[in-house]
C-alpha cells in the first residue's frame, strides 16, 4: 500500500518503506527499484488501492502489471483481483496473424501487428482488405485511385515476381470503375472466402450475384450502374438485345428461354439454357431465396449446400464459369493475404530475433 | 504518435445537469488546463463516466450530445464521452470486461496512437479498470501520466517491453468482442483439452451456428455443454430459452417472433462490428419478416393475400388490410417498417454490389439515408437505429435484448477464470 503521510512517524505494526527523493519522479524511481527487488523474493505482490490514495499507486500497478504480470494482485474495497494471462511467442503470434488474415479479419490483424511493425505499406494493405470486404477497391485520394493495386503489385514483385499474378492484379484494377470482368472475378473470389469462413448467408448472396452477372456476360451483354444495358462490342456470341424487365437472374433467364424456344436449332441459345438451368445452380439460387439471404429463415450449413449442389458449390461454379472464359485463375484476396503475410512475417520474426 | 487522452470522472453521474456539479466542474476544469498545456500532442480526449442510475436510450443520447457539445467548447479538442451504465456485476472483473470492450473499440479505431491515462490520485474502480484495460490492450502504446496534486509536477511512465502484446487472452477477447467465433475456436485449438475448455468450445460453436441460423445444431451443442456443467445462470438460461423458441418448442408464433428478434440481435452485432454488407442483407430480410408477421398475427382471423411481386406491392396490401380494419394492432410497427427511413437505407443495398449494382457500400450512405440528413454522426445514427428497433420490437411483443453481448462477456469471463485457476495452458 502506498501511503502519503506528512508525518514522520511510522505506521505501527507494518514494515514502513520510505520513498526517497524530492520530486515525484525521484520517488517513482525509488518505488520501481523497491518493487523490482521485492518481486525477486515475493510470490505475489498485492497492491492495496484506496479511493483517494496516493498518486503513485497507479504507477505501481502499471509497473507490476507490466513486469510481473502473473504476480500482481490488487485489493479494492473488500475484493481481491488477480491478473491472469497466457502468453504466446513470436512464432505463435505469427500463426495467429496468419489465421486472422486467412479469415479476412484485417482489422484485428492490424491491431496485433501494430505492436510489431511501423511499416505503412503493410497497414495500407490491411486497409485494402478491409475496404474490399465492403466492395470498395478505390483509394481515398481521387488522384491516386489505383494506389492499393499499385502497392499490392509492388509488394508482390518483391516477393516472387510471378508474372501471371501481376497480370491478374492489372486486370483487377478495373474493379475500381465497376468493369464487368473484374467485377465477376471479384464476386468469385469473395464467394470463395465467405464459404471458407462459413459466413454462409453472405456467401449465398454473393453466389447469386455471381450467377446473375455471369449469365449477363454469357449473353454478351453488359450493364452500368444506371441500369443502361448494351451488347458488348467484343462479344464473340451474343443474344440480340431486348430490354430485361428487371435486373435479376430470372429476368435474364426468361429472355434466353424465349430465344431458345424461338430458335430451337441455335446451338448457342441451347447451350446457354442448358448451362444456366442446371439443377444444382437453380437449386442453390432457390436456396438463397429460402434463407435470410432471401425471403425465408432456412438454416444453412455447408452440408446442405453440398447436398443441393451435389458437390462443392465453388467447384461447380468454376466449371460453369470456365465454359464462358470467366474462371478467375487467381484470387485477389489470396494475393493480398500472401503480400500481407510476407510483410508480417518479416516484422514479427525480425522483432523476436532481436529479443 | 499523438495522444488519445483518457480522463476518468471521479464520481458517478445522476443527471444531465450534473455537468455543473461542483466536483464534475472541478475535474473538467483540471482537464481543461491539462488539454491546453498539451494541445499539440492530443489527438482526441475520451472522458469516462459511470452513471449512477439507468438512463433510457434517449436520455443517454441526449446526455452524450449535450455533454460532448459543452466539453468541446471548453476543451477545444475532439471529445468523446464514454458513458457506462450503472454497474452490473459486483466484481471488479465485470467492470473490467465492460471497460475492455470500449478500449478494444478505441484500439481498432486508432491503431497507431498512444493511449495516455491521467492519474491524479483518484482511484475509483472505473479509473482502475481503464488503467488495467489500457495496460493490457494498448501494451507498448499505453502511457500513464502522473500528476502531483500539490506541486503540479507531471511525469510520464511508459514501458517498451510490455508482455501483453503477446497475450493470448487479449487476442481471445478481441475475437469475442468482434463476434468472430471461427477465429476464437481456431485460437483454442492450441489449448489443453479439459472440461473447462470443452465447455467454452461448445458455447462458441453454439454462437457460430446461430450466425448461420442453424438453430437445431445450436441447441444440440448447447445441450452438450450442459452435460459438462449442468448448473445454469441467467445468461445460459436466457440462451437456452431463445434456442428452444427458435426450435419451435414454445409454439409457432413464439418461434416466428424469436426469429425476428434473433435477426435483430445479429443486425445489432454487425452494426457494432461495422460489417455493413452483412448488416444490409439481414436488415433487408428483417423488413419483410416483420411485415409477414403482422399480416399473420395482426388480423383476428386468418387472411390470405395474393403473392406480391415486390416489397412495395406487399406494403400496399398490408396498408389495405389496415384501411379495411382487418388488422387492428401493431400500428407502430407498421408505420416504422414502411417508413422512408427504412426504405431509403435499404435502397443503399439495392444500389450496391450485393443488390442489383456494382457499387461499394458505405456506412455514411446507409445512415444518412436512414436519418434523412447528413447532419448526424454515425455513432448517434447507429444509436437512433437501435432505439427505433427497440420500440418497434416492443410493439411487436418482443424486445431487443443483449443476449449475444451477454454471452460474449460470459465467454470472456469463463476464459479468464479458467486461466486464473490454471485450468488452461497453451500446449
Amino acid at each position: 500500500m502506498i501511503h502519503s503521510s506528512m508525518e514522520t512517524a511510522n505506521i505501527p505494526d507494518v514494515e514502513n518503506i520510505r520513498l526517497h527523493g524530492e520530486t515525484l519522479q525521484e520517488k517513482l524511481d525509488d518505488l520501481e527499484e523497491y518493487l523490482e527487488n521485492l518481486a525477486m523474493q515475493a510470490k505475489k505482490i498485492r497492491l492495496i488501492v484506496e479511493p483517494h490514495g496516493n498518486v503513485l499507486t497507479d504507477a505501481a500497478v502499471h509497473f507490476c502489471m507490466t513486469h510481473f504480470p502473473l504476480k500482481t494482485e490488487m485489493r479494492m474495497k473488500q475484493e481481491i483481483w488477480r491478473n491472469s494471462d497466457i502468453h504466446g511467442e513470436g512464432e505463435e503470434i505469427y500463426q495467429l496473424v496468419h489465421h486472422l488474415i486467412y479469415l479476412n479479419k484485417y482489422q484485428i490483424a492490424e491491431l496485433i501487428l501494430k505492436n510489431y511493425s511501423g511499416d505503412n505499406d503493410l497497414f495500407h494493405l490491411l486497409q485494402f482488405g478491409q475496404h474490399l470486404l465492403n466492395g470498395n477497391a478505390t483509394f481515398i485520394d481521387s488522384h491516386n485511385e489505383l494506389f492499393y493495386f499499385n502497392l499490392l503489385q509492388r509488394v508482390l514483385k518483391s516477393i516472387d515476381h510471378d508474372k501471371e499474378e501481376l497480370q491478374f492484379i492489372h486486370v483487377m484494377k478495373g474493379l475500381a470503375s465497376g468493369k464487368q470482368r473484374p467485377f465477376i472475378y471479384f464476386l468469385q473470389n469473395y464467394c470463395k472466402q465467405m464459404y471458407k469462413t462459413e459466413e454462409l448467408i453472405d456467401f449465398i448472396v454473393l453466389y447469386y450475384r455471381l450467377a446473375e452477372e455471369s449469365l449477363l456476360f454469357a449473353m454478351g451483354w453488359d450493364v452500368n450502374d444506371s441500369n443502361y444495358y448494351w451488347v458488348r462490342k467484343n462479344a464473340k456470341r451474343s443474344v440480340p438485345f431486348k430490354r430485361p424487365i428487371s435486373r435479376h437472374f430470372y429476368s435474364y433467364l426468361k429472355i434466353i428461354l424465349e430465344k431458345a424456344k424461338e430458335n430451337p436449332r441455335n446451338k448457342y441459345y441451347q447451350e446457354l439454357v442448358r448451362d444456366f438451368t442446371q439443377d444444382w445452380l437453380i437449386g442453390l439460387i432457390d436456396l438463397r431465396h429460402e434463407g435470410i439471404s432471401g425471403h425465408g429463415f432456412r438454416h444453412f450449413s455447408k452440408e446442405l449446400f453440398e447436398e443441393i449442389a451435389s458437390g462443392d458449390p465453388i467447384e461447380k461454379m468454376n466449371e460453369l464459369l470456365g465454359r464462358y472464359g470467366l474462371y478467375a485463375t487467381h484470387d485477389l484476396f489470396e494475393l493480398l493475404q500472401k503480400a500481407i503475410l510476407a510483410m508480417a512475417r518479416n516484422s514479427l520474426m525480425g522483432t523476436s530475433s532481436r529479443q | 504518435m499523438s495522444w488519445l487522452l483518457q480522463w476518468v470522472l471521479p464520481n458517478e453521474v445522476n443527471q444531465i445537469d450534473d455537468l455543473y456539479r461542483v466536483d464534475i466542474e472541478e475535474s473538467i476544469h483540471q482537464l481543461e488546463a491539462f488539454a491546453l498545456a498539451h494541445q499539440n500532442e492530443i489527438k482526441k480526449v475520451y472522458i469516462w463516466v459511470r452513471l449512477h442510475r439507468p438512463f433510457s436510450i434517449r436520455q443517454q443520447m441526449e446526455f452524450e450530445e449535450r455533454w460532448e457539445k459543452e466539453l468541446r467548447k471548453k476543451i477545444h479538442q475532439n471529445v468523446e464521452l464514454i458513458v457506462l451504465d450503472r454497474k452490473k456485476g459486483k466484481w471488479f472483473e465485470n467492470e473490467l470486461i465492460e471497460v475492455n470492450r470500449e478500449i478494444h473499440r478505441i484500439c481498432i479505431e486508432e491503431p497507431f496512437e498512444e493511449m495516455v491515462l491521467i492519474s491524479r490520485g483518484e482511484h475509483s474502480q472505473l479509473q482502475q479498470a481503464v488503467l488495467i484495460g489500457g495496460i493490457k490492450t494498448f501494451a507498448n502504446r499505453f502511457c500513464l501520466m502522473l500528476q502531483d496534486q500539490a506541486t503540479g509536477e507531471l511525469i510520464r511512465q511508459q514501458f517498451h517491453d510490455s508482455p501483453y502484446k503477446k497475450s493470448w487472452l487479449q487476442l481471445f477477447q478481441h475475437l469475442i468482442h468482434d463476434y468472430n467465433y471461427v477465429g476464437a475456436l481456431k485460437l483454442m485449438e492450441g489449448l489443453e483439452k479439459n472440461d473447462r475448455t470443452r465447455f467454452i468450445k461448445y458455447l462458441l460453436e453454439v454462437q457460430l451456428l446461430r450466425q448461420n441460423f442453424n438453430f437445431e445444431k445450436a441447441l444440440e451443442k448447447f445441450m452438450e455443454a450442459k452435460k459438462i456443467h449442468p448448473a445454469s445462470n441467467l445468461r445460459l438460461l436466457e440462451t437456452e430459452l431463445i434456442l428452444q423458441c427458435l426450435n419451435g418448442e414454445q409454439g409457432e408464433q413464439k418461434k416466428e417472433l424469436e426469429q425476428i428478434q434473433e435477426l435483430y440481435r445479429h443486425i445489432k452485432a454487425l452494426l457494432l462490428k461495422g460489417d455493413y454488407p452483412a448488416f444490409l442483407v439481414r436488415f433487408y430480410r428483417a423488413r419483410e419478416a416483420v411485415l409477414r408477421y403482422i399480416v399473420k398475427y395482426g388480423p383476428d382471423e386468418k387472411i390470405d393475400i395474393p403473392r406480391a411481386s415486390s416489397i412495395y406491392q406487399f406494403i400496399n396490401q398490408v396498408e389495405e388490410l389496415y384501411e379495411e380494419g382487418k388488422i387492428n394492432r401493431y400500428f407502430g410497427v407498421y408505420f416504422y417498417i414502411k417508413s422512408s427511413n427504412v426504405a431509403n437505407a435499404l435502397n443503399v443495398r439495392n444500389k450496391s454490389f450485393i443488390g442489383h449494382n456494382r457499387k461499394s457500400i458505405s456506412k455514411n450512405a446507409i445512415f444518412h439515408e436512414y436519418y434523412g440528413s447528413k447532419n448526424i454522426k454515425i455513432p448517434q445514427a447507429t444509436e437512433r437505429f437501435l432505439g427505433d428497433t427497440r420500440i418497434m420490437l416492443r410493439d411487436l411483443g418482443g424486445a431487443l435484448d443483449d443476449n449475444l453481448e451477454a454471452m460474449n462477456l460470459y465467454l470472456i469471463e469463463l476464459m479468464f477464470s479458467a486461466a486464473r485457476e490454471g485450468a488452461v495452458k497453451v500446449d
